[in-house]
């Protein structure tokens, strides 16, 4: 597990994953960030922190829910660790 | 009505760099916003901005590493010489 300092932007993600609960993939979790911070948000910088957070042991991610408006791919899901909650 | 498409060479441009546990993934989150764009913005703008979502992932994180391809045939000839 890597170190655990988490930057603001993560920790937005992290929260926003906790909102979502089991619906938490990257469209959701931008959605969801610019309804709540009303800005525009990259979706490239979500995945960079979604990206960081599983290698620090926050998240954990399974692939499922698969749909036509995807062309068929499959979304990445994610959903906190016990180490995620207990921050 | 025909359903609108990302521009395939981003899409295979796309494919080509990123990494692979990453790659279906994002691909399906950009062409979900793209659909989405492109009912509200057309798809002149839905194009210019899927655009510039495949470049904004040109990042370390996303991008793919070049594999080590070990050859088997050099490690047999090396065990045929000991």
């Amino acid at each position: 597990m890597k170190g655990t300092y988490l930057g603001e932007f993560e920790e937005l993600v992290l929260l926003t994953v906790g909102i979502l609960f089991d619906d938490a993939y990257g469209l959701a979790i931008v959605d969801e960030l610019e309804k709540q911070t009303g800005r525009n948000i990259m979706i490239s910088s979500v995945h960079k922190s979604l990206v960081r957070l599983e290698e620090k042991g926050y998240l954990r991610s399974s692939m499922g829910g698969a749909t036509a408006a995807r062309g068929g791919r499959d979304k990445r899901l994610y959903t906190l660790t016990h180490a995620g909650k207990k921050w | 009505m025909s359903k609108t498409t990302p521009p395939k060479w981003a899409v295979r441009f796309f494919k080509w760099y990123c990494n692979d546990h990453l790659a279906e993934a994002v691909l399906g989150d950009m062409i979900e916003l793209y659909e989405r764009r492109a009912f509200s913005l057309g798809k002149r703008k839905a194009d210019l901005l899927f655009l510039w979502n495949v470049i904004t992932f040109l990042r370390p994180f996303a991008i793919r590493r070049k594999s080590t391809i070990i050859h088997t045939n050099h490690i047999a000839m090396f065990r045929s010489e000991y």
